[in-house]
This record gives structure tokens, sequence and C-alpha cells, in this order.
């Protein structure tokens, strides 16, 4: 009777112990009331979503401050004195090349990046789970588009920072402790396979491609900017070529119409960001930053929105871009429109602003939806060009330099330039070209005529402009990379930038 | 062992109770003894009966049947015996139980008609004891006269014997030189000899040692003197009569290191219990509530607590765990305390019926009350401002043309006006009834409770009203299987009304409203709207008539609840048990408020275009829990002594709700949402959590001196992260019993000595239920020109987890002079790390903030409980006092440590959680009197552009030449320095008067409504001081009251040290006066049940300093965790008189 219940006893314990075994899924529970990762990755949708998602970042960087980094303190862009106003004294400093620890615009740009890095990386773990594809192309292309995302947002991070940490997984606030920067080398490796992988995945997807999306030609071109920039050139002029040879892409020929916020995504745009007027999220506001603050409703054709001394008045062709364009260049009126109306000091002047951003057209309020150009054929056709004269290839190089050149109604043959002359011609070019496209200083540094350039663009200034201090424009290797956000550097335990 | 002095009374009770199951145990005694008018001996009865192979009890069932004896023993005697036979065609009995007490090894006694059975190492024994010649008879008493009922009254070295009745009596027919033993457990036995006397008194006295005070503890009970960590037990008795909705309002200064604060005095609502300080800033600091084994929430306690479901008349106990010793078992939920419930649950062979009713007025206590200017003060008031701002706009003395008519005679405003707080109060009734039922025979019990509790809201058209029921059964299976069931069910109905939310809330209005106003027509019909006299200058503010918004408005919660409860037990073999139970609690609620097109707004007075709106909820929950436990309890060898407990649960809770708001109502007449035009707004809310868990805990005993406990608990649950789904939870304690030894024995003066010690870790899990798992983020993007769906993963926390609390806790147990004298005392240091803390994190994440947990916060404390009896007999006087003192310490927050600001006055943050100081402490400027003109010449003086003469000066701290919001700093704390309660009872025959008085001494509060009407703006009524203001540097006033502004705007309402008020205070919250019929009056009218009637008062008298009504008060709109100490509109505390009776038989 007693073995009976010792045999009882344990039964039951083995029963208690059984409804143990399913303690783990019992444990699994999922909100119901909205979507997240317990009731996700179950379709084809899911997954275009989130690459959807991938340009988010992007678009959140291009609209706040990327101008700032890329145009501001290149010779193209300055701003509008104001004597009054010290809160944008972070920006200006900018201009001014007096880089501090605490410059402006670097925190929402890092921080934007690695939101867009960590989205590619999610995507990339999940996009392999079992599910059935509407279209196994999709996938394909969901796939490219995460890897040209994310050589995207690695190259636009090394050429601001230098070396950053190299994330290619979803990683934990505990994890990201161990993340130091990596070499610039390192970086650009992971770039370039990045790309190479895009390429892949979109030339086999080619036929569900969607305006707006990061596609082939996309991938080809931004991979030859990379090589471009790492100075290999017989690579870049391969993968170039390639770009040339999708007969994909020409040139608008009307080179105003590229600024037309009602034609968007032609054959002259490889990859651009999207915009629109329709609401808030899809909008930038860039022309009610780059009117003049003393404009009031006239540039920005509405009155109704007040713009104010910190955020406006940025980004105002400076004389030395206006004076690089040709006589007879058509891109001049383009590219620098002009205000006439007091400037703070009350005398009414001729104020150049960007003319490359337009008023909105249909918002009542202070909603613009002009994309904002990547990779444009242009930029293509002047790559090729650099890649080819660089090798010393001047003869091939003059067609596709004489090519961009025509359309702004410069039609000189070039058959005399030599090599240096060509080169000199194409960095001239480029900024015209691509002035306010967040190409220039980035072209200052590829080129190695940044400290050159802006030095000597800063004596001008100085001279001119007598409310500038004296310690101003000056650059030095170290400036170069602009510096790691403080609080990262804090947070994240990560080395500065030299000089900072 | 000794037992708590407050646990005394409830112990005389519970005696009572035993020694009625005894007596009816014992019932064959008397009846054996009664009607015995001549015995025959047994060698005379003839037994025609022949048994074969039969159980003793049988045969001797058998024999009754055919004789007249009766057969008496104690259940043990006759245990495990052989089966017996006998065969008898007339045989005699005394041959029978000869034949018997051969088989069975027993002995037999006559004693008249019965025959008593005792054990025998000798073959064969059979007396007959007939020289019955002396009867003696008596009463027993204890100490204070009391006669008790049940004592055993036996002859030493017989089994004769008897037990006293109700009235204490006894009478025993006692052989000759006999000795009597009278004894009654909880008492020390007394033999006396009989010699010649035929009336023998007695008076027992309470054998303190012989009380095994069993204490709940979590999974189980335990002995008193087994306990070693920090348990306090609910002496109900001092508390059993206060009519209160729930039983959390009864706690109220009963236990050290239990802070019970009325935060509002909402009828059901309004509670707030924290125990041994604040360990958390983001995950609450309520306990958990534990009631009959089931894990109870304690969230929402400020509009309706959780626990008013409950009928406090059907509690048990209540206890309450302190340290991690004991809370442990509770593993990530234990971490804030835990308070145990067990509710009653009938007894076997007995019968009892319970009838209790109370009813009582409320009504709110003048000290408190809003005291504002009258309409005189309040006219100069607003002809001053008038007058201010013409000055400043157009440079001219304000003429009486400028002032509106009503304040142009201001002499003639005679009287305080209309006293709007007072239009809306009332005098307000309680009433509870409670009816028990309880019945049970030796192998089933049942008992059945009903309630009605009603509470009327001293606030017109509040109140709250619940029906309760709870029926539960129990019967064995055999000897070794129990099973059981109970359900529980409450309705609750109760009206609100908004309060505690600031000065717009329905409340809030009535502490403001210009009394020059009139809240009636002349027909005595009420004016809906509150228009104050317009003024291109300056108006007053109109509003609502707070009297027609309360009787328009509904807000009405109609709430079912049932717990149920099935389990079963089964004693696998001796001290080996295994029980399995099945717990359910089931909530309906919904919740319904209509305001109709007719109630205005602060400056928003009705017009045709406005309409009604409603707003429901409707929600559903489930929750259920399944345990199995296993408990062993052995003694072996030489003084060990083993309990150990193994268990395995889960649970799951789930809840379904959905938000609909209704508007516009065409006509306010039919409310329901069908009526109005659309629904405007609507939400569902899903949620689950689930948690399984492993316990253990092993205590051991040697020779009641060493005493060791080690617990430990594995939960898992839904709401960690994946790589964190586990958690542990071990404890240890110690105790050294050092009165047990040998050496203090012979110090006579202590009863006990007990030091205890632990050590051990819980968890508090309110960390949301879905906050590990990674939404999915929609935005927009366009694809092809048009918008699509960008998608994105949030931040996911694999890791997140529980809040976890390390406690030290050294106690000492000291019982003096008979215990006469308690005294328990513990330190306590508990860490609580992990908390909860919104932090930055690595950009290179994809994130940059994420709530994770982060911070340390330590809480230091001593309590001390001490227990005093200056006087007993057949007075008794006991004095209980008890006093904690606890100091909270942010050990570290974020990243950065970066202050947490809280609290919003004006979007401006009104506490600060920084590293090294307590949690929440008020956070704001420094008053620095009032503007002189020394001040306005000063090129200096800070913030010169928007001073005005007469106006608030504030502190420039950081010295920059500018005041503004870098000038903030920590202003105050909220939190006390000790707190302490008192109980005093005395008892005088049936005669007991119980006072309960508790406090607080230090912390701080904040006067909202002050600081949110005070601004001299004149849109408000405001407190009677500022009849005092700054008027001209001759006439400065008190110098705390500024100047009318003119066209600079006042800045007295910036939230500064002004605001902050002193929260000390000492209450009488109860006094209860009873009286317990004796059954000798009783007696007389044909009753013999106990019959008490009572009066109490609740909330009598309170002492402070505080201008508010309530120093405990709370808005429900901020935190109590980051945001405490901020009394606004205030649902006022009722002074309470009631009158009651009970009836148990």
């Amino acid at each position: 009777m007693k073995k009976n219940k010792i045999k009882q006893t344990l039964l039951i314990c083995l029963l208690a112990l059984a409804a143990l075994s399913c303690s783990e899924s019992f444990l699994e529970q999922f909100p119901e009331t909205g979507l997240n990762e317990g009731n996700f990755y179950k379709q084809q949708s899911d997954f275009v979503g989130l690459a959807n998602g991938l340009y988010v970042p992007l678009r959140e960087y291009h609209k706040s401050d990327f101008w700032l980094l890329a145009e501001v303190p290149s010779d193209n862009g300055t701003y509008q004195f104001n004597a009054v106003d010290a809160a944008a004294a972070s920006w200006r400093n900018i201009d001014e090349i007096r880089f501090q620890n605490g410059v402006g615009g670097t925190g929402g740009f890092w921080i934007q990046s690695y939101n867009g890095i960590a989205r590619t990386n999610k995507l990339l773990e999940e996009i392999d789970r079992e599910i059935t594809w509407d279209n196994p192309a999709v996938k394909d292309r969901t796939k490219g588009e995460a890897h040209f995302m994310r050589a995207l947002y690695y190259f636009n991070l090394v050429r601001i920072f230098g070396g950053v940490p190299i994330v290619m997984e979803t990683i934990t606030y505990e994890e990201a402790k161990d993340y130091q920067r990596a070499s610039v080398p390192a970086v650009y490796e992971v770039i370039v396979n990045d790309l190479t992988a895009a390429i892949n995945h979109f030339q086999v997807s080619r036929e569900v491609h969607e305006p707006g999306r990061a596609s082939l030609g996309a991938a080809q071109a931004l991979l030859g900017k990379v090589y471009l920039t790492l100075h290999q050139y017989a690579e870049a002029e391969r993968v170039l070529k390639q770009v040339i040879d999708l007969g994909e892409y020409q040139l608008l020929s009307n080179y105003s119409e590229l600024f037309d916020p009602s034609i968007k995504n032609h054959p002259e745009s490889i990859f651009a960001v999207q915009y629109s007027e329709a609401n808030r999220a899809l909008s930038h506001r860039l022309i009610f930053h780059f009117a003049p603050s003393t404009s009031g409703g006239e540039v920005t054709m509405r009155s109704n929105i007040i713009i104010n001394n910190s955020w406006s008045g940025w980004n105002l062709p400076t004389d030395d871009l206006i004076d690089a364009f040709e006589p007879g260049d058509i891109r001049k009126e383009a590219s620098v429109a002009i205000w006439t109306g007091p400037d703070y000091d009350g005398v009414t002047k001729q104020i150049p602003y960007v003319g490359k951003y337009k008023p909105p057209v249909s918002a009542t309020d202070d909603r613009t939806g002009d994309n904002i150009y990547v990779l444009r054929y242009a930029d293509v056709l002047l790559m090729y060009a650099e890649a080819l004269n660089e090798q010393g290839k001047t003869g091939e190089a003059i067609p596709f330099v004489e090519q961009v050149r025509t359309r702004a109604q410069l039609n000189e043959p070039l058959t005399e330039y030599g090599q240096d002359q060509l080169s000199a011609l194409i960095a001239k070019e480029r900024q015209v070209e691509f002035c306010f496209e967040n190409q220039r200083w980035f072209d200052l540094l590829r080129t190695g005529k940044a400290i050159e350039v802006i030095n000597a663009h800063g004596e001008r200034e100085k001279a001119a402009k007598p409310y500038l201090r004296s310690d101003g424009f000056n650059l030095t290797e170290d400036f170069l990379l602009f510096p790691i956000p403080e609080d990262q550097i804090l947070i994240n335990g990560l080395e500065q930038n030299p000089g900072y | 062992m000794k037992k708590n002095l407050l646990n005394h009374v409830a112990y005389m009770t519970k005696l009572f109770t035993i020694a009625f199951i005894i007596q009816c145990l014992t019932m064959s005694f008397l009846l054996a003894w009664n009607g015995n008018a001549q015995v025959k001996s047994i060698e005379e009865v003839r037994v025609f009966l022949s048994l074969d192979d039969v159980k003793i009890e049988e045969a001797f069932e058998k024999l009754e049947k055919h004789t007249s004896y009766n057969f008496v023993f104690a259940t043990r005697e006759i245990k495990d015996l052989p089966l017996i036979s006998f065969e008898s065609d007339g045989r005699s009995l005394y041959d029978v139980l000869a034949d018997i007490s051969v088989q069975a090894k027993l002995n037999f006694k006559q004693v008249d008609l019965n025959i008593h059975v005792k054990k025998s190492d000798v073959d064969r024994k059979v007396a007959v004891v007939e020289n019955v010649d002396v009867t003696v008879s008596g009463t027993v008493r204890d100490e204070n006269g009391e006669p008790i009922p049940g004592v055993t009254v036996s002859v030493q070295g017989t089994g004769i014997g008897t037990a006293t009745d109700v009235e204490g009596r006894y009478s025993l027919s006692v052989p000759e030189g006999s000795t009597l033993i009278f004894s009654f457990i909880g008492f020390e036995s007394q033999n006396i000899a009989v010699g010649e006397r035929s009336v023998i008194d007695v008076v027992l006295s309470e054998d303190m040692a012989s009380l095994d005070e069993v204490v709940v503890v979590g999974y189980g009970t335990m002995r008193k003197q087994d306990v070693t960590g920090a348990v306090s037990m609910v002496d109900l008795d001092n508390v059993k009569d206060i009519p209160v909705a729930s039983i959390d309002q009864k706690l109220i200064g009963q236990l050290p290191g239990v802070k019970v604060q009325s935060l509002s005095g909402v009828p059901g609502g309004g509670m707030s219990i924290e125990i041994r300080g604040l360990g958390s800033v983001g995950a609450g600091n309520q306990p958990l509530y534990v009631i009959d084994g089931m894990p109870y929430s304690s969230e929402g306690g400020l509009d309706l607590n959780p626990l008013s479901y409950l009928s406090p008349a059907d509690i048990e106990s209540i206890t309450v765990l302190k340290d991690a010793s004991s809370t442990a078992i509770y593993g990530s939920r234990g971490a804030n305390g835990v308070v145990i419930v067990n509710t009653k649950s009938g007894s076997y062979n007995k019968t009892q019926i319970g009838v209790s009713m109370t009813t009582g007025i409320q009504q709110v206590p003048q000290k408190g009350r809003p005291e504002l200017m009258n309409q005189q003060e309040f006219a100069h008031l607003q002809r001053d401002r008038i007058a201010a701002l013409i000055r400043d706009r157009e440079d001219r003395v304000a003429t009486e043309d400028d002032y509106p008519i009503e304040y142009r005679n201001p002499e003639q405003l005679m009287g305080p006006g209309t006293d709007w707080y007072d239009l809306i109060l009332r005098t307000a009734k309680t009433q509870d009834y409670n009816l028990q039922v309880s019945r049970g025979n030796d192998h089933t019990k049942y008992s059945l409770n009903l309630g009605y509790f009603d509470q009327q809201g001293v606030i017109k058209h509040t109140g709250f009203n619940r029906i309760t029921g709870k029926l539960m059964v129990e019967s064995k299976l055999g000897d070794a299987v129990k099973i059981g069931a109970s359900i529980s069910s409450s309705f609750i109905n109760q009206n609100r009304i908004l309060t505690n939310h600031g000065r717009n809330d329905d409340l809030g209005n009535a502490m403001w409203i210009n009394p020059v106003m009139k809240p009636f027509d002349e027909n005595g019909n009420i004016i809906p709207y509150i228009e104050s006299p317009y003024n291109p200058y300056k108006s007053a503010f109109s509003t609502v008539n707070p009297l027609y918004a309360l009787q328009e408005t509904t807000r009405e919660v109609d709430n079912f609840q049932s717990l149920g409860n099935i389990y079963g037990n089964w004693e696998i073999i001796e001290g080996l048990s295994y029980r399995v139970s099945f717990n359910t609690i089931t909530e309906n609620s919904d919740f319904f408020y209509f305001k109709p097109s007719t109630v205005g707004r602060e400056n928003s007075k009705p017009t045709d275009a406005s309409f009604g709106t409603s707003h429901t909820n409707k929600s559903k929950s489930f929750n259920w829990l399944i345990e199995n436990t296993m408990t062993y309890d052995r003694s072996f060898g030489e003084g060990h002594h083993l309990n150990a407990l193994l268990g395995y649960t889960a649970q799951s809770y789930s809840r379904d709700g959905i938000n609909l708001d209704a508007a516009p109502y065409p006509a306010d007449i039919i409310q329901t949402i069908n009526a109005a035009q659309g629904i405007t707004n609507w939400n569902e809310i899903a949620e689950k959590w689930r948690m399984t868990s492993y316990l253990g805990r092993l205590n051991y005993n040697y020779k009641d001196r060493y005493l060791l406990t080690a617990t430990w608990r594995r939960d898992g649950s839904s709401r960690f992260g994946l790589y964190n789904r586990f958690a542990s939870f071990p404890s240890f304690a110690v105790a050294w019993t050092a009165s047990e030894e040998a050496f203090m024995k012979s110090v006579t003066a202590i009863d006990e000595l007990k030091l205890r010690l632990s050590y051990g870790s819980s968890g508090n899990n309110n960390i949301g239920n879905y906050n590990h798992i990674a939404r999915i983020n929609s935005g927009d993007y366009l694809i092809g020109g048009s918008q699509v769906a960008a998608l994105s993963v949030g931040v996911g926390n694999p890791y997140l987890t529980w809040e976890q609390s390390n406690q030290l806790d050294a106690g000492i147990d000291l019982y003096l002079f008979k215990n006469r004298l308690r005294f328990v005392a513990d330190y306590y240091s508990r860490k609580s790390h992990n908390m909860l803390i919104s932090n930055k994190i690595p950009a290179i994440t994809g994130h940059t903030s994420q709530t994770i947990n982060i911070g340390n916060v330590q809480n230091q404390g001593v309590e001390f409980d001490l227990g005093i009896s200056p006087i007993r007999g057949e007075f008794v006087w006991d004095l209980n006092v008890n006093l904690a003192l606890n100091r909270n310490k942010v050990l570290t927050l974020n990243q950065d440590n970066e202050p947490i600001y809280s609290g919003n006055n004006d979007n401006n943050p009104t506490h600060v959680t920084m590293v090294g100081k307590p949690i929440a402490m008020f956070y704001g400027y420094v008053f620095d009197g009032l503007v002189t003109a020394e001040d306005l010449a000063d090129p200096n003086f800070p913030s010169r552009a928007n001073a005005r003469l007469g106006g608030e000066k504030f502190k420039d701290l950081n010295e920059d030449g500018i005041r503004n919001g870098e000038d903030r700093t920590i202003i105050g704390n909220p939190h006390e320095k000790f707190f302490f309660g008192f109980t005093n009872r005395f008892q005088y025959k049936g005669a007991d008067l119980t006072i309960v008085a508790h406090g607080q001494y230090g912390g701080s509060v904040v006067n909202g409504l002050r600081q949110t009407l005070d601004n001299l703006n004149a849109h408000f009524n405001m407190h009677k001081e500022w009849v005092n203001r700054w008027r001209s540097p001759e006439d400065p006033g008190d110098g705390k009251h500024g100047s009318v502004p003119g066209q600079i705007g006042a800045s007295a309402h910036t939230f500064s040290d002004l605001w902050i008020e002193d929260a000390s205070f000492l209450k009488i919250s109860n006094v209860t006066l009873g009286y317990s019929i004796p059954k000798s009056i009783g007696g007389r009218f044909g009753y013999d049940g106990n019959l008490r009637l009572y009066v109490t008062g609740q909330n009598l008298l309170m002492l402070t300093k505080y201008k508010g009504a309530n120093p405990e008060a709370q808005s429900f709109n901020r935190s109590i965790d980051l945001a405490p100490g901020w009394d606004i509109a205030s649902y006022p505390l009722a002074r309470t008189l009631s009158a009651g009776l009970s009836l148990a038989f």
C-alpha cells in the first residue's frame, strides 16, 4: 500500500513536470492590437513595406541637415548675416570652417544614418524566412535595395566622419558598447561588397523595378562614385560604362526641367530622394531654409509662413560659385536666383539664393516636394570622364564632358584640352552642374583640393565680409573630417577624430 | 510561546470558538452525566449480541445500541486495534468487556453510564467505579472574570470528566478524595483537590507558552515562533467595527513600515499602500495582494480600489510580508511587499450564524475647507485689479463707472457670499449589512456570506455601493483527501465625479467661483452657468454651476467581479501532502460618462450649438492560476523539525476592452450611444500576460532555538525579454530564540527573545506587458509617385527584465514580564536594481533611447512595534505603538545620471529625481520676498523687465543676473521623516474602547489649488490670506502676498516654495466604543448568542499645520511615484459617526 502511494506521488510529480514542458511557448505573448515582430514577416508586402522604410532616414537627413555638411562648408554655400541672431552660431561655424566639438548638424546625420543601417540589417536578417513570395524577383529587388541603401548610408558616413563603426547586424544597446570605429578602408570594403551584392540582385529583378527605388543603374553609378573616391579609376570606368551601356538614362534637354517639381523620376534621374507636398512627413521645406530671411513670403510665395532668423537665409550662393559660371551658361539662371530687397542692415541689395528648390506648388503651408538628387546621369557622364581622364584617356573623356556642357549651351569644343586642363574643367563643371545637390564638399575631398580651394575662398570671403572673424577659414587636414557627435563618444565610448 | 498583545483579543475569540467545538465534542459527557438517576452495574446488564471480526468502534456502537451505556474514548486510544469478535447470548456486559479487553488490550472503567476506554499493557482490566458520592460544581473564569466555556474538568487518574457550559459552569460527580484537573487550551492547567468542598470556582490564567500562534505566510502557515522574517499580522479586532469600503482603510496606523495613505476620500477609492519606501521610479510601488492564494492586481486604486471588491466582513486575516525572506517566495512580484488576505471559511462540526449591521453618517469637517475671501473682499480684489490695469494701460485713475455694477458698493456686500464648496456637500449616509452562515459536520463544512455596503459620498451625487456573496464548501473524502471550492462575487456600483485633477474639475470649480454670484434664482431654480460680471479690463472667470454639473453629468461604474477557487488536498503519507488548486478572477467593468449639452466649462457657456457627449468603456478580464504544491512536515531525532515546500504554478491574465466616444447628441434625453450622431473616437485594448513559476522553501528548526529558512522561486514571465525570460529569487534567513537556551530559562522576566537576520531578493514585474517586443512602426514613402507604407522594426529589448530588490533585514523580538511588554524592531536595507528608466543608447543600434533596466535606489529604515499592557485583570488596558523611519536615496539613474524631471505645472516640472537624493523631490523657485522700489532701481536686479512693485521675487540662484529655469532647485521633500500609529484599547467587563491614531512627522505637501488660484489676476476667488496683500510701500501686507498686477502679469503661481507646506499630522483616525452583552443578561431574555453593540467614529480630529484638508492627498493625474505630495481639488475625507450591532449564535 505504501509503495502504491509513492508511485502515485511520483506520477503527480511527473504530471506537474509535464506541465512545464510547454512553458516556453506558454510565455510567448505578442500584442494583438498592432503590428509587432510576433505577427510580422508573414508575406511579401511585409518585406516590401520594410524596403520602403529603408529610404526614410535618408529622406529625413536630406531634408534637415545634409546640405549643411555637404554644401555649406564648401565654397558654394554661405549664409545671410544677421548681427542680432546668435542662435545659428554652430551652423555659421560650419561655413566659416571653425569646426569644433558640438558643431551643428552632425548629430542628426549620425543618428539617421545608423537608423537607416539598422533598417537594412534587420531586413536582410529576416528576409530569408520561409514565406511565399508572390514574385520571387521582388525578393531580389528588396535585397538589392537593402544592400544599396546600406552602402549609401556608409558611404556618406565615411566621407563625413572617416572610419565609423561597422554594424552589419541587429545589435542591442549592450552589444553596441563593444563596437569601435573601423578603419576607412574597412568601411569602403563593406560598401563595395554591398554594392556588388546589390548589383547582382538588381540584375535579376530589373523587370520589377519601380521609380523611386534603388535600381541596377543606381547601384552601378554609386559603385562608380565609390571607386572614383578610392581613386580606383579603371574599376570606376568599368562600372560607369555599364551604366551608360544600360541605355536607360539620358540627359534632359532642358537643364531647368531638372528642378521642376512636377517632373520627377525622369530619364536623367538615376536615384533621387522622393518628396511630395502630400503630407508633412513626405515633404521638406528647403526653400524656407534657403530663402533670404528678409524676403518674407516673396521667395517662398507663402507669406503666411514666417521665415525667421535662425532657420532661413542658408546655403546662399557665394561669389565664388556665381563667378564659376561661364558666360552664357544657362545653368546659372537655374541655380542662382536673385531676390532684391533689404538685407539685415536695411540696405536694399540683390541677394542671391538657391534657385533649384521651389516654393510649394499646391500646399498652402511650408510643405515642398522637390526630389533631391543623389545620382543623375550628368554625374555619371562627368564621373566617367574623370575616370578616363585620370587614367590619361583624355581624348576618350572629352565627348562626355562636352555632352554635359552642350546642354548648358556651352558649345565650344574641348578638343585642345590636355589632361590637367580637362581635370580642372571637370571639377569646375561639377561645381556648377551640381551646386546645392550635396556634391561639392565631397568633390573637393575626393580631388584633394579642399584645403587649397576653401582657404582661398576664405580669404576672399574675409576680405568682402567685415563681420567674419580672422580665425575662420583655416581648413587643415584634421578638419576634412567632421567630429563624431560628442554624445555618441560618451555613450558609445568611441574615439574622436584628431583635432577635436 | 508568548503572543503579541496586539493579537491577544483575537486569540481570545479564537479560544472561545475552540471551546465551542470542544463542547460539542464532549456533549456525550454532559448527556451521560445528566439524567442519570440510577445506574446499573455493568455486571447486571445482559448482552445479546454476536460480532465477528468487526472494528472496535463498531463494537462500541452496537453495544451502545443494545445497552444504555456510552463509550467514552479518544480516537487515538483505539487506533490500529485488531478486529474483534465475541458471542454473547446473555452474558453480562462486564464479561463481554473483559473479553474485548483481552482481544484489544484495552482497559474499561465504568463511571455512571459512561464506559471509559483506555489503552492498556495489561491483558485484562475492567473496573467498575461505583462509589459516586460527591457532586462538585462551580464556574471557571479567566483572569478578566469572563466565564470560559468548554473547559475540560476531569478527575485525576480516572476517565471521569465533563466540560463547562457557555456560562463556564460545570457539575460533576466524583469519587471522594479526588483531585480535579481543569484544563483548557491556551490556559495553564490547574489541579485542585476536592476535599470536602462541593463548590469549586476556578480562575484559569493564560498559558502564554502554550499558544501556538499561527501566522499566515506565502503558500502556507507557520507557527509564529518559527517565523524568521519580518511578518506582521493585523489585529482585526482593533478595526473590525470601522465601516469602510475596503480593508486597506482599516490598516491605517496598524503596522510599522506599512504606509497606508488616504489619497482622497472618494467612496470606493483613493487608497495607496507603500511598504518600506519607494523602490521604483517607473514600475509602481504598490504591494502584491494575495487573496486566498490568488495574486491580485493592485492597479488603479485611485478611482476604484481593487480591494473594494472584497467585503471587509469576510476577512479572516491580513498578513503583511515585508522582508525579502518572506517575500521572495512571491518572486518577481514581491519587491514592494506582499499583503496576504484570507477570507473566512467556516468550521467543521460547528454551526454559526452571524449578522452585523452598521449605519452611520458622514460629514466634511470644517478644518481644511477652503477659506476664501468673502464677497466684499472679493469685490475689492476685482476693483483693485481693474484699477491697476486702467492705471497701466490708460494712465488714469479708475472711476466707479469702470467697475461692474455688482462691485460698485462693496460695503453693501455683507456676509461671506455664496459658499460654493458647501453647496455641493451633504451629510451622507453609510450602511453595511452582513450575514454569515456556516455549518459543518465532521466531514463537510460550508459557509455562505452575503453583504451589502452602501456609502453615499459627502459630495452630492456621488457614492459607492456593493453587493457581495460568497459560498464555500469543503469536504473530506476519507481520511487523507480534502476537496473544496468557493465562489465569491461582487457587484459594484460607483457614481463618480472628477476630483483630484485640478482647478477645472467638478470639485475644483467649487473652490474658486465668484462668491458674489448666486447658485439659485429668485424662484429657487438652479442657475446652470455662473457668469461673473463682465468688464473690458478684467473679469473673474465664469464657469458651470458645480452643483448643476454634478446633477446633470453621469460618471457611473458598474463592475462585476468573481473569484473562483477549487482545490484538493491529499495527505499522501503522514507529514507529506500534496495540494492542487485552481483559482480564477473574472471581471467585467463598465464605465459610462455623459455630459449633456447644458453643462458648460470654464469660460465656455453652453450655446444652442452645444451638444452632449458620451464616453463608454467596457472591458472584461479573466485571470487563472494553477498551483501544485507539495509540503513535507516532520520532526525527527532529538528536537529536529523540518518543513519543506515545493511547488509549480502557472498563471495567465487576459483583458479586452473597448473605448467609445460618441457625439454629438442632438438631445440630452436619450444617452445611449445610438442616440449620438456618431462615434468620434474608438479604441480597443487587448492584453495578456503569463507566468510560470517554481518555488521551494525549507524551514528547519532545532529545539526551537535555531531556526533557518531558505526560499527560492523561479519565475518565467511573458513580460520579460527573451534573454531574461526566467528569473530566480533566493532568500535565506536565520533566527536564534535565545530565550529557549537553558541559561536564559532562569531569567523569568524574559518570555521570549529572538534575533532574526535575513537576506534575499525579490522583484517588481510591473514593467508593462509587451515592452520587450519590437513593434513595427509605420511611416510613409513615395514609390512611383504614390504614397506607400514605409515600415521599420522598432527597438526590442530581449534583456528587459524585472526590477530587482535585494533586502537585508535584522530584527529582534522581545517579550517581557509575562507578555506585558512586547517589543519588535527591525532594521532593513533594501537596494533596488535594474529600475526601468528611459535611457540614451548608442545610436549605432539604430535607436537613440530605450527604456531599460538601469537605475538603482536604496531604502534604509527601522521599524518599531511596541506593545504595553499596563493594566490587566478586570480592567484591561493595552497600548500598541508603532513607528517607522525610511530613508530613500537614488544611487544611479540612466547613462549620464541625468535627473528625471516629472510632474507638470504650466508645462514646467514640479519634481526632480536625482542621484544622491530621494526619489521625486519638489523642484522649483525659491521665494525671495516682494519687489521693492530699490530692487527696481538696481540695474543688476534679475528679470527687471518683468518686475513690478510689490510683485513676487524669486532667488537668482545661479547669480547670472537672469531669473530663468536654471534658478530652480530642490525646494522640498515629499517623504516623511517617520510615520507612526498607536492603538489604545480598554476593556472593562463587556465594554471596550479602542482609539486608533496615526500620523507622520516631516515631509511636505503642495497645496496645489492655492498654487493654481493664488495669482491676483482676479480670475478666481482665493485664500483669505490675500486680504493681507501688498497694497503700497506703506502698506506692504505680510510680505508674502504680492501686489495686484497691472499690465505686468503676476508670477505668484510660478511653482515655488511658497506653496509647499509641512505635511506633518496627527490624526485620531478611529474611536470605537463597544459593549458585548454578557451571557447572564442575554440569557434572561432567552438569547444565548453573542450580541455586541458599538458606536464608532472615524477621522475625528486632525492636528496639522497644513492649510488644506488632507496632507496625504494626491492628484490623480500625477504619478504618485514621480510626482507625489500634490493635493489639488481632493475629494474630502469625511468624518463618520456610526453605530452598529453584531450578533453571533
